[in-house]
This record gives C-alpha cells, sequence and structure tokens, in this order.
C-alpha cells in the first residue's frame, strides 16, 4: 500500500474519535448543562402533563448513558434531529436532515466562494508584505491587516448594506438573487445553477448579490491568511536554501516563487483549512444580515424559535463538517509534504 | 500610538455617560445625531451616546470575565498536561484540538441557547468556548520548557512535580500569558458582541454594543444610520486598541503567540 493511502487511513481513524469527542461535547452541552430545554421552549407556567409528555418525548426521562447512546444512535443513521423528539423539526415538521441538506449547498457556495477569495488576497499580500519587509507597501498592508482584525463581522456587514447598498445604490442589500429572477434548482448552489441554466440575467444577478456577502465572510481569513503567509516567508527566505539559490544565479521571481512559497505554504495551508471551519460560524451571522437561505440562517433561525430538534441536528453537522475539514487539511498536507507520511 | 489609544479606551470607560442610558424618551425616537444627542437617539428615543459609553463598561467587563476564566481553566491544564505528558497529555491535547476546531459562536450559542441567555451565561459561554485557545498555547510553552536545562536542575536535587510546576515552569509562562490574554479581549469582546446581534446574549435594557446593533439594523434600510453605526464603532476601536496594545507588549516581551 502506498504510503499515502496508508496515511489517509490512519488520518482517517484519527478523525473519527476527533468527531466522536466533538459530539459527546455537543452532547453534554445539551442535556448536562443546568437549565431546563422544556421550560425554555415552552415556557414557565405550562400544566404538569404537558410538560411530562414532553419530556417523554424528548428521552428525557431516560437515563443519561440510554440519552448518550440513543443520540449516538441517531447520528449514525442520519437522524439528526434526534430520534426520541421524531426526527422533525418543531417549526416545518419535515425531517431535519432534509432540512438542513436543502440548506447546505447554499452556505458551501458562500464558504468556498469566501475561503478563495481569501487565499488569493491573503497569499498575495502575505507573498507582497514579506517580499518588502519594512516598507511601506508592508506597513500599510499591515494596518490594514490590523484593522481588520478590529472588525466586528456584522458591523462591516451592515456598514457596507447602508453605504453600497441605501446610499448609493450600486450593490444588492439582500437575498441572492432578483425577485424576477427564477432558474432550475441543480445542485442547489444559486451561482452554480445560474450558470448552468445559462442565462445571463440570472448569473449577473446572482454574482451581484454575492459580491457583499462573499467579501464580508472573506475579510477575517484575509488578514489571518496575509499575517501567517508573511510570517512564514519572511522566515522561509532567511534559510540557507534561498541564499544558495541566489547564489546560483537563479532569477528573484523563480527564488521567491518555486522554493520559498512551497516551503511556506505548509503551516499556511493548516491556518486555511482551519478558517474554513471558522468560517462556517461567519455563515451564521452573514447568512442572517443579508438574509440568504442558508444553513447558517437555519441555525439561527432555530435558535431563536427554540426548534430544539433543528439546534441539535445543525451542530451535529457542524461537527462532521469540521472533521471532514480537518481530514482533508491533513490529507493535503501530506501530499505536498512528503516527511509527514510516516 | 499604542498608549493613546488604550488610555482613550480606559477613559471613557469610566466616564458617567451624559444621559441616563436606559430613559425613555418616545418624543425623540431615531433623530440623526444633533448637538443634544451627538450620536443620536435610537429606537425607543434612548441616547445613543450614552448607551454606547454605558455599553463599554458591560461588554468589557464581559469580556474580560470570559478571557479570565477561559485563562484559568486552560492555561492550568495546559500547563499540566504539557508538563506530564504521556499518553494522558496525547488524548487530552487531541480532545483540545477538535474543540478547537469547532468554530467560537456555535459553541457559544449553544450554552446561551440552553441556559436562559443574561449576563453570566453570556460570559460562561465565551469563556467555555475559547478555553482550547489557551491550552494549546500554554501546553506548547510547557513543552519546550521543561526540557530545559533548569528544570532538569531542580528535579535532581529532589523537587517534587507541583512544586516544579508552580515555581519554575509558571512564572516563565507569565509573559505568554499577558500577552495571549491582552490578545483574547477582543476576540471576545466581537464574541459577546456576536451573540448579542444575534439576538441572544445580554438582553435588554441592558446597553450592550452588539445587542443595540440587532435592534437597530431593522431600521439601516429606512436610513436611520446612527444607532446602527457608533456602537459598532466603538466595538472597532476598542478592538483595535487591545490589538494594538497587545502588540507592543509583545513585541517588547519578545513573544509571538499564535493568532488564528
Amino acid at each position: 500500500m502506498s504510503s499515502i493511502r496508508r496515511f489517509a487511513i490512519t488520518r482517517l481513524l484519527l478523525t473519527i474519535p476527533m468527531v466522536f469527542f466533538l459530539l459527546t461535547l455537543i452532547f453534554v452541552t445539551m442535556r448536562i448543562i443546568p437549565g431546563d430545554p422544556i421550560s425554555a421552549l415552552l415556557g414557565e407556567h405550562i400544566p404538569e402533563e404537558y410538560y411530562q409528555q414532553y419530556r417523554v418525548s424528548f428521552g428525557f426521562d431516560k437515563p443519561i448513558y440510554v440519552q448518550y447512546i440513543d443520540f449516538l444512535m441517531d447520528v449514525l443513521q442520519f437522524r439528526l434531529g434526534g430520534s426520541s423528539a421524531g426526527t422533525r423539526s418543531f417549526i416545518t415538521n419535515r425531517p431535519v436532515v432534509v432540512e438542513i441538506l436543502e440548506r447546505w449547498p447554499q452556505t458551501l457556495e458562500l464558504s468556498l466562494l469566501s475561503i478563495v477569495l481569501a487565499v488569493v488576497v491573503g497569499l498575495a499580500t502575505g507573498i507582497v508584505s514579506a517580499t518588502h519587509v519594512g516598507k511601506k507597501v508592508d506597513r500599510i498592508i499591515g494596518l490594514g491587516s490590523l484593522f481588520g482584525y478590529s472588525l466586528p463581522l456584522f458591523w462591516t456587514a451592515m456598514i457596507m448594506q447602508l453605504v453600497l447598498g441605501v446610499w448609493l445604490k450600486i450593490l444588492p442589500v439582500a437575498g441572492n438573487s432578483d425577485a424576477a429572477i427564477r432558474f432550475a434548482r441543480v445542485t442547489g448552489m444559486p451561482l452554480l445553477d445560474a450558470f448552468l441554466s445559462g442565462d445571463i440575467e440570472a448569473i449577473s444577478s446572482v454574482a451581484r448579490h454575492y459580491v457583499l456577502p462573499v467579501i464580508s465572510m472573506a475579510y477575517f481569513s484575509i488578514v489571518t491568511i496575509q499575517r501567517i503567509a508573511r510570517t512564514e516567508m519572511v522566515r522561509t527566505l532567511h534559510e540557507d536554501y534561498i541564499m544558495t539559490a541566489r547564489a546560483k544565479g537563479l532569477r528573484e521571481n523563480m527564488v521567491v516563487y518555486k522554493h520559498a512559497f512551497r516551503n511556506a505554504l505548509l503551516p499556511t495551508l493548516t491556518i486555511i483549512g482551519i478558517q474554513f471551519a471558522g468560517l462556517l460560524g461567519g455563515t451564521i451571522v452573514t447568512e442572517t444580515v443579508f438574509s440568504l437561505p442558508g444553513l447558517g440562517r437555519l441555525t439561527m433561525d432555530s435558535i431563536l424559535w427554540r426548534d430544539f430538534p433543528t439546534i441539535q441536528g445543525c451542530v451535529v453537522f457542524y461537527a462532521l463538517i469540521v472533521g471532514i475539514c480537518s481530514f482533508i487539511v491533513d490529507l493535503a498536507y501530506a501530499l505536498i509534504d512528503p516527511r509527514v507520511r510516516f | 500610538m499604542i498608549m493613546g489609544v488604550l488610555f482613550f479606551m480606559a477613559a471613557f470607560c469610566y466616564q458617567i455617560s451624559p444621559y441616563n442610558p436606559l430613559e425613555l424618551n418616545p418624543d425623540r425616537m431615531l433623530e440623526p445625531p444633533s448637538s443634544d444627542h451627538l450620536f443620536g437617539t435610537d429606537t425607543l428615543g434612548r441616547d445613543v451616546l450614552s448607551r454606547t459609553i454605558t455599553g463599554c463598561r458591560y461588554s468589557l467587563s464581559v469580556a474580560i470575565i470570559a478571557v479570565v476564566g477561559a485563562l484559568l481553566i486552560g492555561a492550568s491544564a495546559g500547563l499540566v498536561s504539557g508538563y506530564m505528558g504521556g499518553k494522558l497529555d496525547r488524548i487530552v491535547a487531541m480532545m483540545m484540538d477538535s474543540w478547537f476546531a469547532f468554530p467560537t459562536i456555535v459553541i457559544a450559542m449553544l450554552i446561551v441557547v440552553f441556559l436562559k441567555p443574561t449576563y453570566v451565561n453570556t460570559a460562561l459561554a465565551v469563556m467555555l468556548a475559547t478555553v482550547p485557545r489557551y491550552f494549546r498555547t500554554i501546553r506548547s510553552l510547557s513543552l519546550t520548557l521543561k526540557t530545559r536545562t533548569f528544570v532538569e536542575a531542580v528535579k535532581s536535587i529532589g523537587a517534587r512535580d507541583t512544586y516544579v510546576m508552580w515555581h519554575h515552569i509558571l512564572p516563565h509562562t507569565i509573559p505568554t500569558v499577558i500577552v495571549l490574554m491582552t490578545l483574547q479581549i477582543p476576540a471576545s469582546i466581537l464574541s459577546i458582541a456576536s451573540l448579542g446581534f444575534l439576538g441572544i446574549g445580554i438582553p435588554p435594557p441592558i446597553p450592550e454594543w452588539g445587542t443595540d446593533l440587532n435592534v437597530a439594523r431593522a431600521f439601516l434600510i429606512a436610513g436611520h444610520w446612527a444607532p446602527s453605526f457608533f456602537p459598532g464603532l466603538f466595538i472597532f476601536l476598542s478592538c483595535l486598541g487591545f490589538n494594538l496594545f497587545g502588540d507592543g507588549i509583545s513585541r517588547m516581551i519578545g513573544t509571538t503567540v499564535e493568532r488564528v
């Protein structure tokens, strides 16, 4: 078996305990933390028999370890809402899994676009500032990243909505397409579907609607990636082999891109992976501000409505995604750096 | 520049605001900034400036509580775990890594949902969500420190492990801890404000920057920009201040802390 395969399988096996731990964490948070979800849901003053009814239907009357096993079994069988309360959302009465899977593509598309933007801009600015350390460009970029680091996501999103959407009327404020546009839902990803439908108006409409949300989500990652890329590049550029390459007479461009960059990429990659998981958290706010029909908004709405099966389902789903992400990052790491594949 | 922003922040934290931030004044709703009300008034006629200033006290205090609490839990666990090493350390480290990878907002949200949203619970939620960050940093510090010669020296005299940890390793972690704390405060402020913005943070009528933004959001499209602008501006400024301060300290002390 090739070493990559072996590594992949080992990593996969390690990911499982990780997801398992996350699920346990979620379970603990939901069940063991003091506070009564039922009265939070129904209000303080309810007749005793309703209270008991809900308790039974949630499975709260069973011992904790039984609830735990039930929880895990539910996840394994993709009954993400938990079977005791029915796997259906309180609000729409549809299975939680269906609701999640319906909205997931929108979130995925948004996150992918954001991470691509973040990586491109972040790496570019990181390299530029690393190759011009201490000069004006570096300082400006550094200042910009400090600013970006301190900006609250929701505020920036709102301000952009205000300035660009309301005052200047350049970009749309909310939603993912104009009201009159219709296109076939193939994958569930609005931009992709618009492309597939071939309707120019639809494509441009979705694209315009995406500008603000994607920028909002991306800038924090841009800043982080830029910092890491810069640090790593600066560190790499001081290594001996760079001096060798220059002594050999290689053009500066080649030195920078082919040698330094590749080696600086590694730690940056891990950070990128972590950023993607963090983006998921960002989608909650972004989708709420821009009224996009994605998983983040589902999570938010279900929390506002105290729709526990959906809340549980969403959070469990996030845990799975985080596990998958971390696995992909590790795999990419191994693909790039042969030393890692033990 | 760093100190300037910091002093500015410390000063306005303790200012008493010109108007009572809770006082309703329904005659004067949603006014743009004027000489009477520098930042304008919000949806219920409350003075935005006062709310912003008082909000500082709340947002900041919750952030500090969350940071200190998370630090105590995470750093002590990291110190012990890194020092002890072995299988237990690896298991705990793996658990912490998973915890770390999970988006903080989601964890905080989950905790706040299942407890009632209150001041204390919000602090608790953010605290628990950020523990792994402290754990990781302190643990890696602990790992490198324990191999240093002075540790070996002390141990060869026969010092007990607890003694070594407390008296020798711990003091060396203090500079990093300070930098970490300073840099985590803005992150906590942002988390708390996010929770407030989503409507599940510190409940009204307590002025908190995020919650105020949430309320103001509905009126943004209609063009009333003041209540949405200023609280957020202050979130930004306070974060900027702490970030600058943290960067300054870290440069002074000479350590670098991972900032992800």
